[in-house]
């Protein structure tokens, strides 16, 4: 049995995405005398605060919210950026993990599966979005943007969860070793066993079988759908 | 052209002992390409793959997904291959699944034949829609500050894209020289070069002409002989000194040359008392006249003049008898452009000294700096002169009292006076 290569340890990181822009993924629900807000949007953590308040200013004055939603709107996206974490080690490892997809734009339905290499410090979310939209002839413009969020919320949460417990190991006396053995993320599912999938034996190519899961499936809603969609998805969020 | 044996990617299946060799195109920059290698050019662009960074990059994954990528697409050359296609078949980071596909792209190893993307061209056909006609509460006139609409122009030409379509408007033929002058052929000795006022000899054998001082003495070459010659009387004497105009004429013969341009008869028409060859003479006599004419012709490349309208060139169309004569085809002017061009042709310094100011080639810089520049260009009583005179004209044009035209102008006019 081979011992795991000394390669595969990977000096600690200084916490950030494993994107190519360092953009956290910011989501808002707020409620203000009847009035709701939700919102999703990519933001830079090392925005000054000033930038935060520049931008809930902007946001209530063209979504003509009460002005109570201002305060609310600067202390979600603080919270938010806070929780990056910044200066702390995290270890990332070689760590590939499947994302997945499953989410509804207006009248667009997405699933979709696929995998993401967490030490790709090129990779971009937005650019896979875009080329899947383009790929699937998807019009609507709001699709895109969505997509690209979903896949930037997983990997902002399991980005935190390395973050977490490499300060968990690094308190508890297993050191090094620790390093190289993740306890696998909530958020993802299992990381891929490396040794198995890209051994010199194995090939790349996946059966054939299996190409239905890692395709994208879209569908499309009827108005009615959507409108029932939304109006389940109030009455559980309120 | 390319002939390699089509890589199977079923070892275990039945095939043939030979392998069946088919035809693919790749463009001759890629000529580098092997089936059984990796060339440099791959090695330096997909450095991941070659340096032994993780196991998940190795020179054997690379050459997997390449080879799984181009056979892809040769089943169906003629089709476009998405990667949104390929990545369901390939284990591995998506962001490196991509960059292999757009290198294999941007090498022409696959999509080589494929038709572009449809969903780009058909994104701009939904963002921009080209419209025929004026957009509504536009009225396109015949001319400035005339209310005399235009009827649709007559579309000729293959419209390009949805740009611009060629305007249809019809112009008179230029005019040549020959057209505006030809009546009152100014004659110049061959030899001497001064004018044949009084008769010139003209050689028999050529276009030579010699004037009367000049065949006297003999000056004509030593080629030719006095027999060669034949006397002709110049008729143009008749022609230039016996016609009087009043300012009431001269105006309305500039009001007509502005309108009509260089269809003579058409300015005779409206002069009514001059004749064509009339109202032609008056009008090089008079000191801008000419460059009247000029920009009556249309100013498309390098004419001297120094105003620069944004205009389009005008278009030569074949004829027919009543036209609209357009000036300007440049849909955007205005009384203040109109002032603009009688200023600037007055602001020429008498024909002897046509001075041609150096052309403005800035059609981007505002109007009313042109007309700054012009302005500043001429003397304080040119341009008052200038602006007198367009004034005249323009009210005159428009029917309506200088009152109205001043109160209606008084801001471009205020400008100009400003300047000096």
């Amino acid at each position: 049995m081979k011992s795991p290569a000394s390669a595969s340890w990977k000096a600690p990181l200084k916490f950030r995405m494993p994107t190519a822009e360092n953009l956290i993924p910011i989501r808002l629900d707020i409620e203000v005398d009847g009035q709701r807000y939700k919102d999703a949007f990519t933001w830079n953590p090392y925005d000054p605060d000033s930038e935060v308040v520049m931008f809930a200013k902007r946001t209530v004055k063209d979504l003509k919210l009460a002005p109570g939603f201002l305060p609310q709107i600067v202390q979600s996206i603080q919270l938010a950026t806070f929780r990056s974490y910044e200066g702390q080690d995290m270890y990332v490892g070689d760590k590939i993990i499947p994302i997945k997809l499953d989410l509804q734009v207006n009248h667009t339905v997405i699933r979709d599966q696929f995998l993401w290499d967490l030490n790709n410090f090129d990779s971009d979310p937005e650019e896979f979005a875009r080329t899947l939209c383009k790929d699937l002839g998807i019009e609507d413009p709001e699709v895109g943007p969505a997509v690209a969020f979903a896949i930037r919320e997983q990997l902002y949460e399991i980005a935190i969860q390395n973050v977490t417990s490499a300060r968990e190991n690094r308190i508890s006396k297993k050191g090094r070793r620790a390093a190289e053995h993740f306890t696998p993320s909530k958020a993802s599912g299992a990381a891929l066993d490396l040794m198995k999938l890209f051994s010199f034996r194995s090939s790349v190519v996946r059966k054939r079988k299996e190409w239905d899961y890692y395709k994208p499936v879209l569908d499309l809603l009827s108005n009615e759908e959507v409108d029932a969609l939304e109006a389940k998805e109030e009455r559980s969020g309120r | 052209m390319e002939n390699k044996p089509r890589h199977d990617p079923n070892p275990d299946s039945n095939r043939p002992e030979e392998p069946e060799l088919d035809l693919y195109t790749i463009p001759s920059y890629s000529s580098w390409f092997a089936w059984n290698d990796i060339h440099e050019t791959e090695r330096q662009a997909l450095k991941e793959f070659f340096e032994g960074s993780s196991i998940s990059r190795t020179p054997k994954i690379y050459k997997e997904y390449r080879d799984f990528i181009i056979n892809k697409y040769r089943e169906d050359p003629s089709r476009r291959l998405t990667f949104t296609e390929i990545r369901k078949s390939l284990i591995g980071d998506v962001t490196l699944l991509h960059k292999v596909f757009r290198f294999l792209e941007t090498w022409g190893l696959i999509n080589f034949l494929a038709p572009p993307p449809p969903h780009e061209g058909s994104e701009n056909d939904d963002r921009v829609r080209v419209e025929n006609g004026a957009p509504n509460g536009v009225r396109v006139v015949a001319t400035p500050n005339s209310l005399r609409p235009l009827s649709a122009p007559v579309v000729k030409g293959k419209n390009s894209g949805g740009g611009v379509e060629e305007s249809g408007v019809k112009l008179p033929p230029l005019a040549s020289y020959s057209d505006v002058f030809g009546d009152l052929k100014r004659l110049h000795c061959g030899s001497c070069g001064d004018n044949c006022h009084s008769g010139y000899h003209e050689y028999k054998k050529d276009t030579f002409i010699v004037c009367d001082k000049c065949f006297k003495n003999g000056n004509y070459g030593e080629d030719k002989s006095m027999d060669d010659f034949e006397l002709k009387d110049c008729r143009e004497k008749s022609a230039a000194n016996g016609t009087v105009w009043t300012e009431a004429e001269t105006l309305l013969l500039l009001d007509s040359v502005l309108k009509h341009g260089d269809d003579w008869d058409l300015v005779a028409q409206n002069v009514q008392t001059k004749s064509k060859l009339d109202c032609i003479t008056k009008l090089i006599e008079l000191p801008f006249g000419e460059s009247l004419i000029d920009s009556a012709k249309g100013r498309g490349n390098s004419s001297g003049t120094s105003m620069s309208m944004n205009g389009i060139k005008p278009v030569v169309v074949p004829s027919s008898e009543d036209q609209e004569n357009i000036i300007n085809e440049d849909q955007g002017y205005d009384g203040a452009n109109e002032n603009e061009k009688n200023g600037d042709s007055e602001n020429q310094e008498p024909p002897l000294k046509k001075k041609r100011t150096a052309s403005t080639s800035d059609a981007d810089s505002s109007l009313m700096k042109q007309v700054a520049r012009i302005s500043t260009m001429v003397g304080p009583q040119i341009t008052a002169a200038a602006a007198e005179a367009a004034v005249a004209m323009l009210s005159d044009e428009m029917s309506c009292p200088r009152e109205i035209f001043y109160a209606k102008f008084t801001v471009r006019f205020f400008y100009i006076s400003m300047v000096f």
